[in-house]
């Protein structure tokens, strides 16, 4: 009987989660049910053309719900992590804890 | 997405470990809206059901509805005006405590109001008994939003 060899962890990590600003941002965002842009940008200390684009990218891969809407007259954005973002944040932090655990 | 490097050390995935675990967007300001929130829906629904027996004109009741409806849409507007995130399961307490109120007001308070009257009108005591009663689940609620820390 043959034996599949274990992949090491890191094979686990998600690429669109690793870069540190997008892992931030889901690090953020799964505390929460939802946030607005402003204050997101202001926690992870990021400006607001960096945290578009890292939000569009991770919108683009499904991890980030992007919500546009208006507080009275003023336009504002609200993002969120979408069922598929927190799982894949979770199976990357299991594969981060496994790397730190030296597996 | 351009394919990354994922290679990390034990060192980094500690230091993003840690990262993870520090990091929040919800304060207890942004809690404290939410529950309190939570809160006044579960007087309101209990206001409309008490008054919403008193009332005898299809106007009158239109208006208490609107009032109602009036309660909801301030609540919300505030909420969304004062907080910058909406803490990690509130929504869905808000809506536990609201659809228990609703079942007890429903279910409860108002079949047992309902038959008290059929004899005697209902006391003072027992009517604020059953503000109270369907007012609960939304106050549970809004203690456990309040009290969750993450």
């Amino acid at each position: 009987m043959t034996q599949t060899p274990q992949r090491h962890a890191r094979h686990q990590l998600d690429s669109a989660i690793h870069s540190p600003v997008r892992f931030s941002i889901v690090a953020a965002l799964a505390t929460v049910d939802e946030a607005e842009f402003r204050h997101v940008r202001d926690r992870i200390e990021v400006s607001d053309p960096v945290l578009s684009k890292q939000a569009y990218l991770l919108e683009d891969a499904g991890y980030v719900k992007i919500r546009k809407g208006h507080v009275g007259k003023r336009p504002r954005t609200w993002l969120s992590l979408t069922r598929t973002g927190r799982k894949a944040y979770d199976k990357h932090l299991d594969a981060l804890r496994a790397i730190a655990e030296g597996q | 997405m351009k394919p990354t490097d994922t290679s990390v050390d034990r060192d980094a995935a500690h230091e993003r470990l840690a990262r993870s675990a520090t990091i929040t967007l919800a304060s207890q300001r942004d809690r404290s809206m939410y529950a309190i929130a939570t809160a006044v829906l579960g007087v309101a629904l209990a206001g409309l059901m008490i008054l919403s027996r008193a009332l005898d004109s299809v106007w009158q009741t239109a208006l208490l509805n609107a009032l109602f409806l009036a309660v909801v849409i301030g609540a919300e507007q505030v909420v969304e005006r004062r907080t910058k995130a909406t803490p990690r399961h509130s929504r869905r307490w808000l809506m536990i405590g609201v659809g228990g109120s609703m079942l007890a007001a429903l279910f409860v308070a108002l079949p047992v109001l309902n038959l008290r009257a059929q004899t005697a009108s209902p006391s003072l005591v027992m009517q604020l008994v059953a503000v109270c009663g369907v007012a609960l689940p939304c106050w549970v609620a809004a203690i456990v939003i309040s009290r969750t820390r993450r």
